[in-house]
């Protein structure tokens, strides 16, 4: 037989197979999902309720098709169910939605306060371990329902989750995504800690059936149980410790003058130094604060290079009183290490840590804290002197 | 049964041949030698010329009192100057004798080229490429006259091919003038210009040219014998060509590149390549040629080498785009939702709302709108193709949106695949990845993005198997080499192209003194 | 000879790389981490040994029988019947590996991208592609290889500088915390990965440069360890501690980087950066298979193989574990004495016999 002809044959036959296995595939697209069949989750919401069930709720984009000449917007709106878990929440949830839930996009996780003390390790690990969500997820504790806090129509954005990433990201509090707080909840010498949100009062100059968010306060965590709230102050502080702080005003009244002085943080380092002498565990905080004077309220003149030094000096002291302050409540009253002093002592002493491993929150309670502060005052903004003040009434 | 059916194949398949080849041939199955007798030659050519009305067969009488005979297609011949120096000549001067044509060449006809005839088939192929015979009664030897003039374009821009910087020449259809500008280019003696006859009716002329010493000779060679293989009844353009001598007939990539631009052809020559002239084209094929050849263009080396290189990976970039923006949009919007920034997201949806398609079929139906568009508005006269633009691109696009059809990004999406297909320079090539879009979309549509780069590793692995005259068709990446990637990655300055392609200008690597780098310290003053 | 192609040591390189970290990016990270906890990063280093070992064996056997692969000189070695033999073995090797490596990456796409796409669909796609690829020959798999490579290292570095914000490189302290056991334990799943650099001996002998195989060798052993052992780093200083409780670290590492929101959400490129090291994995394991095949039944060319092997390797591939756990349960304890066995321990034995009887002659 020609051996030419006969690769020939086989050739087209293997054409034909190819042909057929394409064909075969062509009727496939299992996982197609159309862009409008699906109901996109911006945030979640767990809260639980008197029963012992989980109750999910989900803020879903809904595209809204705009007037002629005029952009079609986005608007949100809050759909919710109950469930032993919160997978079975979902499925009741789906079940009331004509459109598959789609959690690829989701930005914020808000747990109830309730549901934080019963411990949120179960429902957390959906998020982990769900192959769309992801593990850039904001987490918040609120003390209200999280329908509410989803209920909550900004004025400046979209949504509320939005405005809750928003928030994050600028720093203003503090700033925790699923994938710190389950590294935390995994860590042997750190706790975990949460921000916290609320919907605020009615104000002058808002409209009337929007309202706005808040997330200054935070929830201190023990593994994964909620045990206490702190307000915004202590927040400030803990943040001032894991080094969390961005953008920070601080505002004192130097001794030598009148008045006040805001300075602006430009920039901050913290750093935990462990030390073990004897039986006492020692940590030294360095902290490390460059700043910009953005308000001269007072009358010192801060071309002087003496009133600077002073500046810095102070600006000191109050960053030290702050962490002390904090200190005293998170350290002495709770017995909560959110700050990691039990990982920086692992990571430089490993056997001594193997001791007390257990027991690390008494020891914790322990620990001496000593403050070395390094502030640097960059420059006076673009006014030198106070504005509006008569020459003689300066202090130089 | 399957061997017997393909022996019958076979059989039948050269019987096919023999028969067809015999056919063609059939009238010139008897090279009759030219008789003396000069009416039994005349009654041959009316035989052979019957119901030819542009022939002209005149007879005449010379000087000496002999018959002569003369034959010429109209419009093909210079006839004022056969007037002038055939003829006047031939019939007035006194001396003249008709048995020895060298002594009239010579002597008597006043024009610059003149050829013996022997044959019957010389004789037709002289008279078709519009050399005059001259027959004289008792001799049997003929003359041919190199006066054709037959019409032609002048000159011009390449319109295929245009560029801001550089020559404006391109070729046209005649060979005698297209081997002309490539001599006007590379005036050295080893420029070498190889001609043969293709088609069997039509008999047309095929040059093969090449710099002796830089081209390989073995590629020379296989050129040459790939263009005597072809056996055609006629080559109309040099693409008859190109699709009987590329290396591989399935692919959909162009493995021989064509070119207008005599710069091109120049530049090809010189890096050691073969370039094939067809008459009657005015497109040279080059051969061998790589996938990344038909991403260049000449202007890269006549513009600042920076901005050359730059535009060069702009190009690249738009080849990616051209090939696979159309499927990754499919794949983002129904598989992988997430890839999607969520505001874009939002708008997207917002704007399919109300699409009665789903995306893949959506988009597949806006390529093949634009796929029309484009061919329609390519075909149609020069005053009405752009009526075709308005219409298509402009009205049905918006009209679309509007009503509800399509949405707007998909829109988007199909003009800046359509855009970018046209930054690729060369038209064939951008044609391939044209073609290769939809496949890819329909891969997208079945498995999202893990079907576009099932796609995309199949498309590299066909483009990895292929060879060019023995070059692999992604050379210089794969094979790297890093010396060769010079003109790929980047475009490296005049004086850094110190040497020839590897694979092509092995034979004769150094094409330029080294160290020519210029310098504020070189300068002429001194 | 069956394979006319020629590549250089660098192509082989270049082949070998992906050939080896392809599914170990993915998949090492974490059952390193099962083990080594804090360490997982020095574990690759210390299975690297392994990898410098195979590529010498593999080199050392190459210079005793240039020109041969290990089917062929197995038989001289030892024999015909036992060289037959062991060809078997290793030709058996080949194709479980080649199935393992096939349910490895389909139970990434599905599992992370696909859910509901069946998986003879993932297999069958990707065999298509490969024996399209296997098909062409040595130097076709090659060039792909080369065309690939550099753009999923360079993806690769790219998605590292996205996550820079986001690492804490304290992550990894204390070092040794419980000292060396933890990270020694968990070098056992990198060097069953280093120990597939044995694949090397298929493709030595077809070398144009076979001066430079062990240079070119070692040195991606060296690559591979540099980064097995960073992609561990990473995943640690994004993860800490969690990083144990992460199926595929890397991916999720891609999953988490946001830049700008803009480059966010990056495991659609994650996805396709596996697709094409898989793919080169899957090609070099299928190439030494078929092309070990025809030599092993003395077959004039190995093209003819190539389609039926591509049966039995979609076989191979359901039948390497009931499930992911199974899967992965097998990669962690007996895949790497499996292939330790046959990749280091056969070869030292086959050396060490070549060695003698060359010294007898």
């Amino acid at each position: 037989m020609n051996h030419f002809q006969c690769k020939k044959i086989l050739h087209r036959c293997r054409l034909l197979i190819f042909l057929s296995v394409l064909t075969l595939l062509l009727s496939g697209c299992w996982d197609r999902q159309e862009i409008n069949d699906l109901a996109i989750v911006l945030g979640a919401g767990i809260d639980i309720t008197d029963e012992g069930l989980i109750d999910l709720s989900v803020e879903i984009v809904t595209a809204q098709e705009g007037q002629e000449e005029e952009q079609g917007g986005a608007q949100t709106y809050v759909e919710s169910a109950t469930g032993q878990t919160v997978v079975d929440a979902t499925s009741t949830l789906q079940q009331k939605l004509s459109r598959q839930l789609f959690w690829g996009q989701m930005e914020a996780i808000i747990m109830s306060e309730n549901m934080a003390r019963e411990g949120v390790h179960g429902s957390l690990d959906f998020f982990a371990r769900q192959p769309q969500t992801r593990l850039r997820n904001y987490i918040y504790v609120t003390e209200e329902n999280p329908k509410e806090v989803f209920a909550a129509t900004p004025h400046l954005e979209v949504s509320t989750t939005k405005t809750l990433a928003e928030l994050s990201e600028f720093q203003a509090g503090l700033n925790v995504t699923t994938l710190d707080f389950l590294r935390a909840l995994e860590s042997e010498g750190e706790h975990g800690v949460l921000p916290m949100v609320e919907t605020l009062p009615q104000d002058a100059g808002k409209e009337e059936e929007q309202t706005d968010l808040m997330g200054n306060r935070a929830a201190l965590f023990k593994r994964d149980k909620m045990i206490e709230s702190i307000d915004m102050d202590i927040t400030r502080g803990v943040m001032w410790l894991r080094d969390e702080i961005e953008g920070a005003t601080v505002t004192l009244s130097p001794e030598r003058s009148e008045g006040l002085i805001s300075m602006y943080m430009i920039r901050s380092d913290v750093n935990f130094k462990p030390q073990i002498q004897g039986g006492t565990w020692k940590i030294l905080v360095e902290a490390k604060s460059e700043d910009d004077i953005f308000q001269n309220a007072s009358n010192l003149d801060l071309k002087e290079v003496d009133n600077v030094k002073m500046l810095e000096g102070e600006l000191a002291t109050q960053i030290e009183d702050r962490m002390r302050e904090t200190l005293e409540v998170v350290q002495q009253d709770l017995q909560l290490d959110v700050f990691g002093f039990g990982e920086t002592f692992r990571r430089k002493y490993p056997e001594k840590w193997d001791e007390v491993r257990d027991q690390w929150d008494e020891k914790f309670a322990e620990v001496e804290v000593d403050f070395d502060i390094e502030t640097i005052i960059h420059r006076p903004g673009l006014s030198s002197e106070p504005t509006g003040l008569p020459e003689g009434e300066v202090e130089e | 049964m399957i061997r017997r059916f393909t022996q019958k194949m076979k059989k039948s398949n050269q019987n096919f041949k023999e028969e067809t080849v015999k056919a063609l041939n059939e009238k010139e199955e008897q090279p009759k030698e030219l008789s003396i007798d000069l009416k039994q030659n005349e009654e041959v050519i009316h035989a052979i010329y019957d119901n030819s009305f542009d022939i002209v067969i005149r007879p005449f009488s010379a000087s000496d009192g002999t018959k002569g005979l003369m034959i010429y297609i109209d419009g093909l011949c210079n006839t004022e100057e056969i007037n002038e120096n055939v003829l006047t000549p031939l019939m007035k001067d006194a001396e003249l004798t008709t048995n020895n044509i060298d002594t009239i060449i010579e002597q008597h006809l006043t024009i610059s080229e003149a050829t013996k005839v022997h044959t019957f088939n010389e004789l037709i192929e002289e008279v078709s490429s519009g050399h005059p015979i001259i027959l004289f009664d008792g001799n049997a030897t003929g003359c041919s006259l190199s006066v054709e003039q037959f019409e032609m374009r002048s000159v011009d821009e390449p319109e295929a091919e245009q560029v801001v910087r550089g020559p404006r020449d391109g070729f046209i259809e005649p060979l005698i003038v297209n081997t002309a500008l490539l001599r006007l280019r590379i005036k050295s003696p080893r420029l070498k210009i190889k001609t043969m006859k293709i088609g069997i009716q039509s008999r047309t002329n095929v040059a093969i040219a090449y710099i002796e010493e830089v081209a390989d000779s073995t590629l020379i060679e296989e050129a040459e014998n790939r263009l005597k293989r072809i056996e055609v009844d006629a080559v109309l353009e040099s693409g008859n060509i190109e699709e009987m001598i590329e290396d591989h007939p399935y692919s959909p990539f162009p493995q021989i590149l064509n070119t207008e631009r005599t710069d091109v052809a120049s530049s090809y020559l010189l890096e050691g390549h073969v370039v094939i002239l067809v008459d009657g084209s005015p497109m040279a094929l080059v051969a061998p040629t790589t996938f990344y050849s038909l991403m260049q263009s000449a202007e890269d080396y006549y513009q600042r080498f920076l901005i050359s290189t730059t535009i060069r990976w702009l190009r690249y970039l738009f080849l990616v785009i051209a090939l696979t923006l159309p499927s990754l949009y499919v794949a983002a919007l129904t598989y992988h939702h997430e890839m999607v920034p969520t505001a874009l997201m939002i708008s997207i949806a917002t704007g399919r709302e109300q699409i009665p398609f789903p995306a893949m079929v959506e988009a597949f139906l806006m390529e093949v709108i634009f796929e029309v568009l484009r061919e329609a508005g390519l075909r149609l006269p020069k005053q009405i193709g752009p009526a075709v633009s308005i219409v298509g691109g402009l009205i049905i696009g918006e009209a679309a949106v509007t009503a509800g059809i399509v949405s707007a990004p998909m829109v988007i999406v199909v003009a800046v695949t359509g855009v970018s297909s046209f930054a690729i320079p060369r038209y064939n090539a951008g044609i391939s990845i044209r073609m290769l879009r939809f496949p890819l979309l329909f891969l997208a549509g079945m498995l999202g993005l893990l079907g576009i780069m099932v796609g995309l590793i199949g498309i590299i692995v066909h483009l990895s198997s292929i060879r060019s005259f023995g070059v692999p068709y992604l050379a210089p990446m794969a094979p790297a080499n890093f010396s060769d990637m010079k003109d790929v990655m980047m475009r490296v300055p005049k004086w850094a192209q110190n040497t020839r392609p590897r694979l092509t200008g092995e034979s004769n690597k150094n094409r330029q003194s080294p160290q020519q780098k210029p310098s504020p310290e070189r300068g002429g003053e001194s | 000879m069956i394979e006319k192609g020629r590549i250089s040591a660098m192509q082989m390189a270049i082949l070998m790389y992906p050939a080896i970290i392809a599914t170990g990016v993915l998949i090492v990270p974490s059952l390193t981490a099962e083990n080594a906890g804090r360490d997982l990063w020095i574990s690759p280093i210390i299975g690297s040994s392994i990898g410098f070992l195979t590529v010498y064996l593999a080199y050392k056997l190459h210079q005793y029988y240039p020109g041969q692969t290990v089917i062929q000189y197995s038989e001289e070695i030892l024999g015909k019947p036992l060289g037959k033999a062991i060809g078997f073995l290793f030709l058996f090797l080949y194709l479980h590996l080649n199935g393992v490596i096939v349910r490895e990456y389909a139970e990434f796409v599905i599992g992370v991208f696909l859910l509901n796409t069946p998986m003879q669909v993932i297999y069958g796609t990707i065999i298509i592609v490969c024996a399209f690829a296997v098909r062409g020959g040595l130097e076709v798999v090659a060039r792909t290889a080369l065309i690939f490579v550099p753009v999923v290292t360079f993806l690769i570095f790219v998605l590292i500088v996205l996550l820079i914000n986001d690492l804490d490189p304290t992550n990894m302290l204390p070092v040794f915390e419980k000292g060396v056991t933890p990270a020694l334990k968990g070098s056992i799943a990198p060097q069953a990965w280093f120990s597939e650099f044995f694949v090397m001996s298929f493709l030595l002998p077809y070398l144009v440069d076979q001066e430079n195989g062990l240079k070119w060798g070692m040195t991606t052993a060296i690559f591979v360890m540099v980064t097995l052992s960073m992609t561990n780093l990473v995943a640690l200083f994004l993860f800490g501690d969690f990083v144990d409780s992460i199926l595929y670290p890397v991916m999720s590492a891609a999953r988490y980087v946001s830049v700008a929101e803009f480059f966010e959400h990056l495991e659609s490129v994650v996805m396709a950066l596996w697709v094409a090291g898989a793919f080169v994995k899957i090609c070099v394991f299928y190439y030494a298979l078929s092309l070990g095949t025809a030599q092993w039944l003395k077959l004039s060319e190995y093209k003819a193989v190539v389609l039926p092997f591509g049966f039995l390797i979609i076989i191979f591939a359901r039948w390497s574990g009931d499930n992911l756990a199974d899967l992965k349960d097998f990669l962690g304890t007996p895949a790497p004495w499996y292939l330790l066995t046959f990749q280091v321990a056969l070869p030292i034995l086959l050396i060490i016999i070549a060695f003698i009887k060359k010294r007898r002659a």
